[in-house]
Order: C-alpha cells, then sequence, then structure tokens
C-alpha cells in the first residue's frame, strides 16, 4: 500500500481543523479558586449545599446553646451526636455524617463543658481498649477505670427530606429542601429539643450531587 | 408645526404632572440620608489602630457593608438582651425601600469589652425582604459572658 505526501498532508490539515473548532474552554485549564467559607460556589443547584451544612449547623449549634435543658442544666448533660439516628429521605445524595460531624465538633468546641459528648460512633474502640486493660494486657493509663463507659441523657435525630417540581417544557426544576433537628430524652423518649431548617430553589440548569 | 409640537409637550407634561399627584405614595417611605451620614464618634466603636486611616465602625449596630444595597435597605431597629445560658441574643429589624422583593444575609460578630472577638463570626444567614415590608433578621452568641458588644453586617444575598 502507497500512501502518498498529498494525502498525508490532507489528514494532518484535517486533523489540525478539527482541533481547531474543538471548544477551548478547558485547553489551559479551570484555575483553582478558593470559596469562602459559607458562600455558595461557582458550581450550585437546587439541593443542599456545602454552604448550607454550614449554616444550618452552626444556626442549630447557636441554638441548642440556648436551651435550659442542655446548655444551662446543673449537671451538664450527656448527650450523643452523631449521624446514626440522622435519616436521608429526599431526592439528593448526600452524606449525612457531614452535617452530625460539624455539628458536633462546633457544639463541642463551644459547649465549654456545658454539655458532655459521649462518642458513641467510636464504641468499639472504647470497648476493645477497657478489654486490654482489664485482661491486664495494658496498664490502666492516668485517668483511672470506671465500671462502665459513658452512656447517653439525650441523643441527636433528625430528617432530610425534600419536594421536587420540574416543568418539563422548560426543564426548570424546583425543590423544597427541609432538614430537622431533635433532641430525644434517651430515658422517657421525649423530644427535648428541636429546629428546623428549609429552602426552596429553582433552577433550569441543576447539578450532579455525589 | 412648532406650536402645535410644543402644546403637545406641555399637555404631555400636564397629564403627567396630574397623574403623579394622583398616585398613591407608597405607605412606607424611606430617607437614607441621617443613616448614610451617622457618625460612630463617641459610640462604643471599632478603631483604626493609626489614628486617620479608617473610619470608626460603631458597635452595637447594624453595618451594610453591600454599596448595592445601602440605598436600598433601612435598619429600623437593633435590640439585644442576655438569654436564660447568659449568652446575648440580637435582633434587627430591616426594612426594603424599593418595589421589588429583595434577599439579604447577615451575620453577627460577637466582640469582648475589649474589643477582641469573643467567638467566631456567625455563618450568613438569608433574610427576605418583600417589597415595601419588614423582615427580621435574629442571632445568639454561644461564647456566654465573653460577648459583650457586636455587630451585625448586611450584604446583599446572591
Amino acid at each position: 500500500m502507497k500512501i502518498s505526501m498529498r494525502g498525508l498532508l490532507g489528514a494532518v490539515l484535517a486533523v489540525a481543523g478539527v482541533a481547531a473548532c474543538a471548544p477551548t474552554q478547558n485547553t489551559a485549564g479551570v484555575a483553582v479558586r478558593e470559596i469562602p467559607q459559607g458562600e455558595r460556589g461557582p458550581v450550585a443547584g437546587v439541593g443542599i449545599e456545602g454552604s448550607d451544612i454550614m449554616a444550618m449547623t452552626d444556626r442549630m449549634m447557636r441554638n441548642m446553646l440556648q436551651s435550659p435543658v442542655l446548655a444551662g442544666a446543673g449537671v451538664p448533660p450527656q448527650v450523643i451526636v452523631d449521624g446514626e439516628y440522622f435519616v436521608n429521605e429526599s431526592a439528593q445524595r448526600i452524606n449525612k455524617n457531614t452535617i452530625a460531624d460539624r455539628l458536633r465538633v462546633n457544639l463541642n468546641r463551644t459547649a465549654n463543658g456545658r454539655m458532655i459528648f459521649v462518642a458513641r460512633h467510636n464504641a468499639a474502640m472504647v470497648e476493645q481498649e477497657r478489654t486490654l486493660k482489664r485482661d491486664g494486657k495494658v496498664d490502666v493509663g492516668t485517668t483511672g477505670l470506671t465500671r462502665a463507659a459513658a452512656g447517653a441523657d439525650y441523643r441527636l435525630s433528625g430528617r432530610i427530606s425534600s419536594v421536587d417540581a420540574v416543568n418539563v417544557g422548560s426543564g426548570m426544576t424546583q425543590r423544597y429542601n427541609q432538614i430537622i433537628f431533635e433532641m430525644v430524652d434517651l430515658e422517657r423518649g421525649t423530644i427535648v429539643w428541636s429546629n428546623i431548617y428549609e429552602f426552596t430553589r429553582a433552577a433550569a440548569d441543576d447539578v450532579v450531587y455525589r | 408645526m412648532m406650536w402645535s409640537i410644543a402644546k403637545a409637550a406641555a399637555v404631555a407634561a400636564g397629564a403627567a404632572v396630574l397623574l403623579a399627584a394622583c398616585t398613591p405614595k407608597p405607605a412606607v417611605q424611606c430617607d437614607f440620608t441621617p443613616m448614610l451620614q451617622a457618625d460612630a464618634a463617641g459610640e462604643q466603636a471599632l478603631l483604626p489602630l493609626t489614628p486617620g486611616t479608617m473610619k470608626p465602625v460603631a458597635l452595637n449596630t447594624v453595618s451594610v457593608i453591600d454599596a448595592g444595597i445601602r440605598r436600598k435597605v433601612l435598619v429600623q431597629s437593633v435590640q439585644a438582651s442576655r438569654t436564660a445560658t447568659g449568652n446575648v441574643a440580637v435582633e434587627t429589624r430591616l426594612m426594603n425601600c424599593t418595589d421589588h422583593p429583595l434577599q439579604v444575609d447577615g451575620r453577627t460578630n460577637f466582640l469582648t469589652t475589649g474589643g477582641g472577638s469573643a467567638e467566631a463570626p456567625s455563618m450568613w444567614q438569608r433574610v427576605y425582604l418583600p417589597p415595601r415590608s419588614f423582615a427580621s433578621y435574629a442571632e445568639s452568641s454561644v461564647s456566654g459572658p465573653n460577648a459583650a458588644t457586636f455587630l451585625i453586617e448586611v450584604k446583599e444575598g446572591r
């Protein structure tokens, strides 16, 4: 098979032409930019954004610390704040631990002893160390032994839910997002504190949450 | 021809004046001049490290940091109180002086008596202001007695 110089030149020019017509948006790359904490970035949709998680956990934390039951008790209550009983029933895929973890960390930083946080999400880790100490495989440490690991007075529960509406003509999507937070008395089963974070957004160009 | 154009213009101007006189004035009217001229001198304020380099920023009030809404949103009131748990609860009532709905974001800096930060600023909170109407923004501190003064910042919600 013989390839003529003219044919080769034509092929090269054709490839160059296609390359010249291709979209050049990302040719040089889009520079990374920092998004100020709590501000919405350039990629946003109708669902729960990172800025919403920061805003909602900040609001819940501030509100919890105004509760006399949680932050004004004579003996600081022992609480569990984790994602175990925080359920996601919304249309959006979301890591619910992001919400529970941020709430717990900020509460622990600011509560300043007004609440005691039980690390139930690390129960296996605690149990392992307790067993090693009692078996004599490690010493007792410096803070001594307790009869049992800490129990909790209250535990966080919550639910993320949403209502979607889509206009098939315009492609416009609208979503109502509702996130509720409740602190449940683990003996009596009553709710000692609750709050809600809700918002509605509409957009023609939605994004993919993953 | 010239005379008829002038006559028509005069009639149109007269009609416009009459229409303006008949149009009811909005129930809520704003005058931003006193607010824009307000001076922090004599009040509790954040002062510059080097005198004269920065206009003092008054504390225990609202600072509209966004020039875009400085002549649109009026601060009607600011209130503060201590909660049962010893924190500071602040509330401000904002007024939308335009004929369009507005969205603004508010946050609060809680400061110690010495002017230092008592805690991290609160996260921005969206406030929806219907046309010619009021809405409130409220926030609470979490640092107990450390929070002595505050500064609420308001910007346009985007």
